[in-house]
Formats: C-alpha cells, sequence, structure tokens
C-alpha cells in the first residue's frame, strides 16, 4: 500500500503538467457536456467527431464574451446549391443606369415603371447569365415592411451629385470594406464615417465602434447615441460580409430592425442600402460559406427593403465585377477586400448614384 | 493535419499515445511508423503511398551500401586434427566498394530526382502537380540516410522499422527537423529513452511551442496580411518596414514554435531533444544567424554539399564557388520561383562578403554585424515573401522611397497599426533575447512556471478551436 501510495506521488512530482492538463480537460469536457444540454445548446451543431467536448465550453466562453453577436461555428456550413436557371425569366440586361428591362428575380415584389431609370436595382447577375452567380431564387422574401413603401408608386430618380458637399450631412456604416473606403476613397474630409472591422448587422447597434467626423473629431461610439445626437440628410449602410455564416432569414430581419431604428431616429434622411460587393473568383467558386451565390442573394433580400421614395438600394459592383459577377481579380489581394488604389472606383459610384432630396418623387 | 489543430490535439494524439505506451516496448517502431501514415494520409491520402515506396527503396538500397565491418586483420588462432594451434590466414575482404558506390549514386539520383520532379512539376503545372506535404524534409532525410550508411557514420545494419520511422515519424515528417539517423537514438539497442522526466520536458516545450505559434506569430502575421490588402503601391514607409519586421517575426516564431513542437512531441515519443533554432536573432553577423537558424537544413547542407565540395579548405575561389553553389541550391529548396533564388544569392553574397573584405571589419566593429543581423535579414524575409518580381520591387520603394508610391498612401496608416501591433512587437523582442528562454528553461519545473505553462496551453486552446484555420508558413514545401 504505502509503494502504491509513493509512486503515485512519484508519478504527480515528475509530470506535474501533464496531470494538471488531464485534469482541467476533464473538467473542461464535463462542463461541456452538462451545458449541451442547456445553455449551449446551439453547439450542438460541432461536430464532436472531430471536436473534443471542451470545444463547447470554450465556444460558451467565447459566446459571453461577445455579447449579443451571433456566434458562427466551425462544423457544418450552410451550402447552397447552384441553381440552374434554365426556367426562370429574365437573367440579362442588368445596366442599371440604362434602363430597359431589368431581371426580376421572382421572388421580389415590387413594380418599377417602364422606361424609366430605375431608381430601386434589384441584384442581378452583371451582364452574362452565368447560373453560378444568381441567387437561390425560389425563396421570397416579406416586402411588406409597414410604412416603409411608398404607397402611391412615386420614385425618385438616381443622379449624380454635383460635388462631394452633397455627403456633407451623410453619415456613412459599414464593415471593414467601408474601413477601406474611409482611408482611401478620398471622402473622409467631406463625409461622416461610422465604421469598424467586424461590425454586421447583429452588433451595428449594440456595440460601441469607430465613428469618424467630417471635421476629424473622432471616437469610438454606439450607433443609437450618434443618432439620437446629429442629424444626417443621409444614411448610408453596407453590412453583409461578416453575416455570411448565419441564416439569411436572420440577416433579412436584423437588417429590417436596424432601418426601423434609424428611420425612428432620422425621421428625415434617406436610407441607401448598398449592395455587398462581391468576392472573388478563387474564393467564391470553392468556399461553402463566403461565395456570390450567397452573398447576391443576400443582395437580393435586402433589396426589396428599398423603396424607391426614401430608402434606396445601390449596387456598386457593376464597376468592380468580371463578366462572371467575380470581384476582378487584379482588384484584390485577399478576394474581399479591393486594394487601396481601387476605393475610388467605389467613391465614384457613390457620386455618381444620388438622390437630390429637393426634387420630388414622381 | 497539422499540429494546431484541435483534431490532431485532442483526437490524434491522446489516442496515439495511449496505444503507443500501453504496447510492449518491441511494437513501438511499427506503431509509430503505421501512426505516422496515418497522420501523413489525412493530408495527403494519395502520396502516402509514394512516401511508403520511398521509403522501402531506401530501406533495400541501404542494405547494399551498410559498410561491411571489417574481417579480422590478422586470422584467428584455431585447432588442427593433431591439436596444434594454427593461424587461419585472414580473408582478405571482397572489394565490394564500386557495388556501393553505384547504389548510393543510384539512392541519391532517385531521391533527388523525386524532390526535383516535383519542385518543377509544382512550378511548371500548378494545377496538376503539387508538392506532396513534406516532400522536400524527407527527402534530405533519405539522402543523409544514404551518404551515413556509406561513409559508416551509421555502423550497423539498419533495422526496418527503425528506418521507416526514422523517415516517417511524424512530429518531423512536415517540416522537419531534419534528424540524422546517427542523432535518434536508433543505434542503441532499445532506440530511445523512456521516462517520465523527458516525457514531460517534452510536453513542456510542446506547449511553448503552440503558444509561441498561435499566440504571436498567428497574430503578427495578420499585419502582413493587412499591408498585402492595402496593396504594396499604397503603403507609407514607415509601414513597409513595419510589414518587413511582422513578417520577419512571423516567420521566426512560426518556425521556431514548429520546431518546438516537434522535438517536444519526440521526446514525448523517447526521442532526444532537437535543436533547430538557437536564438539566431542574438547572431553576431549573418553566417552566424544561418547555423543557428533552420540549424539541422544548414548542416545538412554544409555536410553533404559543402564539404563535399571541398568546403573551406580549397582556394578562395573554390570556396566562393562553393558557397554560391550551396546557397543558390537552398534558395531553390525553399521554393522553385525567382525571388527565391534571388534570396539565396543575395545570401550566399552577404556570406562571402563576411568570409573575405568584411571579415577584419566586422571584428572590429561587432555592432556592424548585429546590425546586419537587424536590418539585412529582415530585407532578405521581404524577397523571400514576395514571389512576384514587380510586386517585390513596389515594396523595395516603399522601404526606400526613391520615388514613385500612389497618392493614395493613408499617411498615418503606420500610426493605427502600430498601436494595435505594438504588444506583438514587444514580445517579439524580448523572446529574441536569449537570456529569456534560458531563465525559462532553467526554471521549468518550478510550480509557478507549471502553472503559467497551464494557463498558456488553455489561452491557446481558445484560439486553436475558435480559429480553426491554422497554416504554417513552410507548408507546401
Amino acid at each position: 500500500m504505502g509503494s502504491k501510495h509513493n509512486s503515485f506521488q512519484n508519478l504527480w512530482r515528475k509530470m506535474p503538467l501533464l496531470w494538471l492538463i488531464l485534469i482541467s480537460t476533464l473538467i473542461l469536457s464535463l462542463i461541456g457536456l452538462i451545458g449541451l444540454n442547456s445553455r449551449f445548446k446551439d453547439f450542438r451543431k460541432l461536430d464532436f467527431r472531430k471536436e473534443p467536448l471542451f470545444a463547447a465550453t470554450i465556444f460558451g466562453i467565447k459566446d459571453s464574451l461577445n455579447g449579443d453577436e451571433t456566434l458562427i461555428l466551425p462544423a457544418k456550413a450552410i451550402r447552397h446549391d447552384k441553381q440552374s436557371i434554365a426556367n426562370k425569366e429574365g437573367g440579362s440586361g442588368t445596366d442599371q443606369k440604362a434602363g430597359g428591362n431589368i431581371a426580376q428575380p421572382s421572388g421580389v415584389r415590387l413594380t418599377i415603371p417602364d422606361g424609366v431609370n430605375s431608381p430601386v436595382c434589384t441584384a442581378a447577375d452583371y451582364g452574362v447569365a452565368d447560373s453560378s452567380v444568381m441567387a437561390d431564387l425560389t425563396e421570397s422574401f416579406n416586402s411588406d415592411t409597414d410604412g416603409m413603401f411608398a404607397p402611391n408608386g412615386t420614385y425618385r430618380y438616381l443622379q449624380p451629385a454635383s460635388d462631394d458637399s452633397y455627403f456633407n450631412d451623410a453619415l456613412i456604416i459599414g464593415d471593414s470594406r467601408t474601413v477601406g473606403l474611409y482611408y482611401w476613397g478620398g471622402l473622409k474630409e467631406n463625409t461622416n464615417f461610422f465604421c469598424k472591422e467586424s461590425m454586421s448587422i447583429y452588433n451595428v447597434t449594440k456595440k460601441n465602434l469607430e465613428y469618424h467626423a467630417m471635421n476629424g473629431e473622432e471616437g469610438e461610439t454606439d450607433l443609437v447615441t450618434l443618432l439620437s445626437t446629429h442629424s444626417y440628410g443621409k444614411v448610408y449602410i453596407c453590412l453583409g460580409i461578416n453575416e455570411m455564416g448565419s441564416y439569411v432569414w436572420d440577416y433579412y430581419n436584423a437588417y429590417r430592425d436596424v432601418l426601423t431604428q434609424i428611420r425612428t431616429l432620422q425621421p428625415n434622411a434617406l436610407i441607401f442600402i448598398e449592395g455587398n460587393m462581391h468576392i472573388g473568383g478563387t474564393m467564391s467558386s470553392t468556399d461553402p460559406i463566403f461565395n456570390n451565390t450567397n452573398l447576391v442573394q443576400r443582395n437580393v433580400a435586402i433589396s426589396s427593403l428599398a423603396n424607391g421614395r426614401d430608402i434606396f438600394y445601390i449596387d456598386m459592383n457593376p464597376v468592380l465585377v468580371d463578366g462572371d459577377g467575380n470581384l476582378i481579380a487584379e482588384y484584390s489581394n485577399d478576394q474581399i477586400h479591393v486594394k487601396a488604389e481601387y476605393y475610388h472606383l467605389w467613391s465614384d459610384f457613390l457620386r455618381q448614384n444620388t438622390i437630390d432630396p429637393n426634387i420630388a418623387p414622381k | 493535419m497539422s499540429f494546431t489543430d484541435i483534431t490532431f490535439i485532442a483526437r490524434f494524439l491522446p489516442i496515439f499515445l495511449a496505444v503507443y505506451y500501453i504496447a510492449p516496448n518491441r511494437w513501438r517502431d511499427p506503431i509509430l511508423f503505421i501512426g505516422s501514415l496515418i497522420f501523413y494520409a489525412f493530408g495527403e491520402p494519395r502520396m502516402v503511398f509514394m512516401l511508403l515506396l520511398l521509403v522501402i527503396a531506401n530501406y533495400l538500397m541501404g542494405r547494399v551500401l551498410v559498410k561491411p565491418r571489417g574481417v579480422m586483420e590478422e586470422g584467428l588462432p584455431e585447432l588442427d586434427e593433431n591439436g596444434n594451434i594454427i593461424i587461419i590466414p585472414a580473408v582478405p575482404e571482397a572489394d565490394h566498394s564500386a557495388k556501393r558506390k553505384a547504389i548510393l549514386i543510384l539512392s541519391v539520383i532517385l531521391d533527388a530526382g523525386v524532390l526535383i520532379f516535383f519542385k518543377a512539376g509544382a512550378l511548371i503545372k500548378p494545377g496538376q502537380i503539387m508538392l506532396p506535404l513534406g516532400l522536400s524534409f524527407y527527402i534530405f532525410k533519405m539522402i543523409s540516410y544514404q551518404a551515413d550508411l556509406y561513409t559508416g557514420k551509421i555502423k550497423f545494419r539498419p533495422e526496418f522499422f527503425r528506418t521507416a520511422v526514422y523517415f516517417t515519424m511524424f512530429p518531423q515528417i512536415m517540416q522537419g527537423p531534419i534528424m540524422r539517423y546517427s542523432a535518434g537514438d536508433f543505434e542503441t539497442a532499445h532506440g530511445r529513452i523512456f521516462s517520465f522526466s523527458r516525457f514531460e520536458e517534452g510536453l513542456v516545450q510542446a506547449v511553448l511551442g503552440i503558444g509561441m505559434k498561435v499566440l504571436l506569430a498567428d497574430r503578427i502575421g495578420i499585419l502582413w496580411n493587412e499591408i498585402t490588402k492595402i496593396g504594396y503601391e499604397s503603403i507609407s514607409t514607415p509601414l513597409a518596414w513595419m510589414g518587413a519586421f511582422a513578417y520577419t517575426f512571423q516567420l521566426y516564431f512560426d518556425f521556431w514554435g514548429y520546431s518546438l513542437i516537434a522535438s517536444g512531441l519526440g521526446m514525448m515519443l523517447g526521442f532526444s531533444e532537437i535543436i533547430n533554432f538557437d536564438h539566431p536573432y542574438a547572431a553576431k553577423n549573418i553566417a552566424d544567424f544561418y547555423r543557428r537558424w533552420h540549424a539541422t537544413l544548414g548542416f545538412w547542407f554544409r555536410d553533404y554539399i559543402y564539404i563535399p565540395l571541398g568546403g573551406s579548405r580549397v582556394s578562395k575561389l573554390k570556396v566562393i564557388r562553393n558557397l554560391l553553389i550551396v546557397w543558390a541550391i537552398t534558395g531553390l529548396w525553399h521554393g522553385g520561383t525567382l525571388n527565391f533564388l534571388i534570396w539565396g544569392l543575395v545570401l550566399g553574397i552577404f556570406i562571402i562578403l563576411e568570409k573575405f573584405p568584411l571579415k577584419k571589419i566586422e571584428k572590429r566593429i561587432p555592432l556592424l554585424g548585429h546590425l546586419a543581423v537587424w536590418v539585412i535579414i529582415p530585407l532578405t524575409w521581404v524577397i523571400f515573401a514576395i514571389p512576384n518580381l514587380h510586386d517585390l520591387g513596389v515594396y523595395f520603394l516603399r522601404l526606400f522611397p526613391l520615388h514613385g508610391g500612389s497618392q493614395i498612401v493613408a499617411q498615418n496608416d503606420w500610426l493605427i497599426l502600430l498601436k494595435q501591433y505594438a504588444p506583438y512587437f514587444g514580445a517579439s523582442v524580448f523572446l529574441c533575447i536569449p537570456a529569456v528562454a534560458k531563465t525559462i528553461r532553467k526554471y521549468s519545473r518550478n510550480q509557478i512556471a507549471i502553472i503559467c505553462f497551464l494557463i498558456l496551453f488553455w489561452i491557446s486552446m481558445y484560439f486553436v478551436v475558435t480559429q480553426q484555420s491554422n497554416s504554417f508558413m513552410y507548408f507546401s514545401f
């Protein structure tokens, strides 16, 4: 008995780190196991052939550190099958400035008057009816957004701004791509930015994020405070790339809620929903989550929130993508952000596609 | 499967260790061999067959190459029919040397040929031919094995599983260290030493290596990604310099971290420690740096290319030739694109300069040597990092802004990033000081140190689990 006790002590003394790791793993795994039946129910999605039980505990810790943000788990990716749209109409002629017929994804119920510059552009393929770019359009999105729609069917039309002073009373909200626009788009002296890497529609109104005013003032603040203490004539939003791992309906509903909040706090502002910039072809053709099919579906969904009267959908992708709807390879080094020298393409697009609030809808 | 994948840490490794240690000692070589093949198959399901073929081929060729143990120089005394003592005359050793030399040449051609085929193929037909995992490393082990058998450095005819384990052992198959057969305790009867303290020491090293990789290298590496994202033409000069150092530190801690894990895992299996990085940034000049950086590679080139060519024992002109050859091949070993060849030759030229004209200057002003290590080496890493020569030129014009650079440059880009990355730069410089690592080693059995290692382990696990997208720098070699 005595020697057994000694050799156990011996073992502990000789390999303390090993025992500490084993014991702590056991404890965290037990917590994970118990948690999976209660607080960590969401983490049942994890693939436990590859992930240890303590991964659930770790995700639980990350979840509480992140507050209200949606956690993206590594396991089962949301796959979007490439649709063949042989049985769909449209799919051609998408130059929104030239007008003419615009392909209407069948799920979106918006009527645009014929023969006019469309103020509301729905996301579609860009010149080439490539089925790998077209969204999975069998889902329909609810366009009934309570008072956001122009009841009498009148619209405003996009036109170029006369100069950058147009943006003086604008607030541009967005994620890391908008951060790039802030640094290299050439607009920072003439407008205000509320942008940060990792910003998403789920956290935009909940976290303290970075604010850069036109006059050089900057700091961290939350959106509600910002909108309660300032008055803007235009609000631009470009959010979506960080939400690609979440379900498109959740994204759409969250977007709608945020628009409602913005409209309440800024009753007179024009709101511009910006379509999310497409991704580079290399990533789009291989990644189950980050691909343009998935992205276009989201753009289609949020475009239906526009009404052409005081909420507009504008989509800068025609100036940045190639015939397959992929971000032009030379423009980007990481498939997701354009290089600094190409942000002017986006800011020029914004300059070309503005709404004059003084011209009444017709 | 990389060492910082959760599947390796939480599934493969514990299961393997359990099987390895439950099994009796004599089964451990086959278990390690089969386990390593399984490990390899996770990353390269098809190339595992080529690996197996090469293991068998090299083993068979090695059997012929073993240097014959000489027969007695004198005959042995024996008794004849009448009981008288007679001396049996010594039988002269059959002359196998031509056959052995031929097999040596054959084996080197086979091994080097496979390596050159894949490296050239991956360059010329990148879609169809890919460099198999670890090829550059295990081929070098195979060549060293044949050469060491030929010269008699490996004294005894190796047994199959020992050989197979030497070539394929999973702690070393991906990116080395390029251990020598004779350093692997393979020639001792038991093959290695199983002890609790060695296991624990190995575990500590592995934990430190994981922390270094996940918490430092991966983090500071993001800065280089940010710069690439912006586009080299649009970064400010201070940011270009920050980027060079960020890449420098990422490469160092990524590879040093990997090597610590490799050495640690080896120790957990009973092997001796292998030191692949010996505080290179404390080196006194560039030549010294490369004796400390990826030391097993440097020694391989020294023993199997430099010295056979004559090394430093020949005329000055030939030494220069030898150095240029070694460094050209070193560059190409790292990568097939032109920038790697340039990288190797630039280093070769600096080392030649240090050996001849600059030697006395560096002796008189040691600071110059240290400056070379801290300024020239990071600049050479930029050549290493950017395969496209045009982009490389753009980057150097940002480092040394004689002209060019787009008007887009955001003037304070470096300030913002410096604030974010300052702690990582601080930690990097701190860990470059040899005394720091030596102190950690000295106190690694201390109770407080153990608790710190445990905390380090779990913080690393937090990132491993939540990031799940790690990759080592040297991966596609």
